[in-house]
């Protein structure tokens, strides 16, 4: 249904009805923006970069066949110009092999983490992930991208896709895991 | 990590809320959407032929048809005054009217030949401003 939402206000702004591409910006601004925000590390630039994510996708809409889903499109549009952004400023993008990933992760069980805290321990968590683990989390768990769809916003292949969301999972168990050990200690 | 939690890490993810960019940003991107459509329609409604271009290339075929007008007067002024004064040896005469024509001859060609070589570097200079503007866009 989303999908088929999209493709008639694509349909609409390819005939010219300009004002149509706001359902766009408005429904996407969120996740582009977070994306854009977790690479860059400054809201500042984050808006930038969503912004002009948007009018370059604006731009390109008429090479928008409708084969993929016009979100995988619009995040790899925006993936890679966060890309492009960070290497134009010769900023370190944190990679997934540059965090260590503990044994003990694989004992977390979040019913331990108190169910008021959660979502702030989880958006901390989130946070403390590399970039591109958060994109993989980003897209599989808030947008319910396929590793398929994931794969082409990111450019991996498939196998290579699952392996890091993978890792990106146990990533982030790891890091939640030494919260909860950190409140345990402030506790004690 | 086992299935169960990755089941109930993902409904929690599910319930986490995104970053969200200023309020206005919506507005914001549509603006500079609208904005740099009129800018775009602007320059394809301007010509990329203009006054200019136009002016020069009727002075050049102006001038191309002066030098071929004159180039050719040469001759018939040359074969009238025989057919006139038979005994004449004309081609005294007629060298020097071919130096005078020569000389007027190669300059309307030389001013054509400035007027096209400017009027192709105009026309250059325009279709590459006007197509950076449309590319940029």
């Amino acid at each position: 249904m989303e999908q088929k939402d999209d493709i008639f206000y694509i349909e609409k702004i390819k005939s010219g009805q300009t004002n149509h591409f706001s359902y766009i910006v408005e429904k996407y601004k969120d996740i582009v923006f977070s994306i854009a925000l977790k690479v860059l590390r400054n809201r500042e630039d984050a808006e930038e970069m969503a912004q002009e994510s948007f009018i370059k996708a604006y731009k390109s809409l008429h090479t928008f066949k409708g084969t993929a889903k016009f979100s995988t499109w619009l995040y790899r549009i925006t993936y890679n110009n966060c890309i492009s952004e960070v290497r134009k400023k010769k900023q370190h993008f944190v990679s997934t092999n540059d965090i260590e990933i503990k044994d003990d992760a694989e004992e977390l069980n979040l019913d331990g983490i108190p169910s008021e805290n959660r979502a702030k321990y989880i958006k901390i968590a989130l946070q403390k992930l590399p970039e591109d683990d958060y994109t993989l989390v980003l897209l599989y768990y808030f947008e319910e991208q396929s590793i398929e769809e994931i794969s082409k916003v990111t450019k991996l292949s498939a196998s290579n896709t699952k392996v890091k969301l993978h890792r990106a999972r146990k990533k982030l168990y790891s890091i939640l895991n030494e919260m909860l050990k950190e409140e345990l200690y402030t506790i004690l | 990590m086992n299935e169960l939690e990755d089941i109930k890490l993902e409904a929690l993810l599910h319930e986490m809320k995104l970053e969200s960019p200023e309020v206005n940003f919506s507005a914001r991107v549509m603006n500079k959407i609208f904005e740099e459509e009129s800018e775009f329609n602007k320059i394809k409604s301007t010509r990329i032929l203009g006054n200019g271009f136009w002016i020069i290339l009727v002075l050049f075929v102006a001038l191309f048809a002066i030098t071929y007008i004159v180039s050719n007067s040469g001759v018939l002024v040359e074969s009238e005054l025989t057919k006139i004064f038979p005994g004449l040896n004309t081609s005294g005469v007629s060298n020097g009217y071919q130096s005078i024509f020569e000389k007027m001859g190669t300059m309307p060609l030389k001013i054509a030949v400035i007027l096209l070589a400017s009027s192709v570097l105009l026309f250059i200079e325009r279709f590459i401003n006007a197509n950076s503007k449309v590319f940029a866009i």
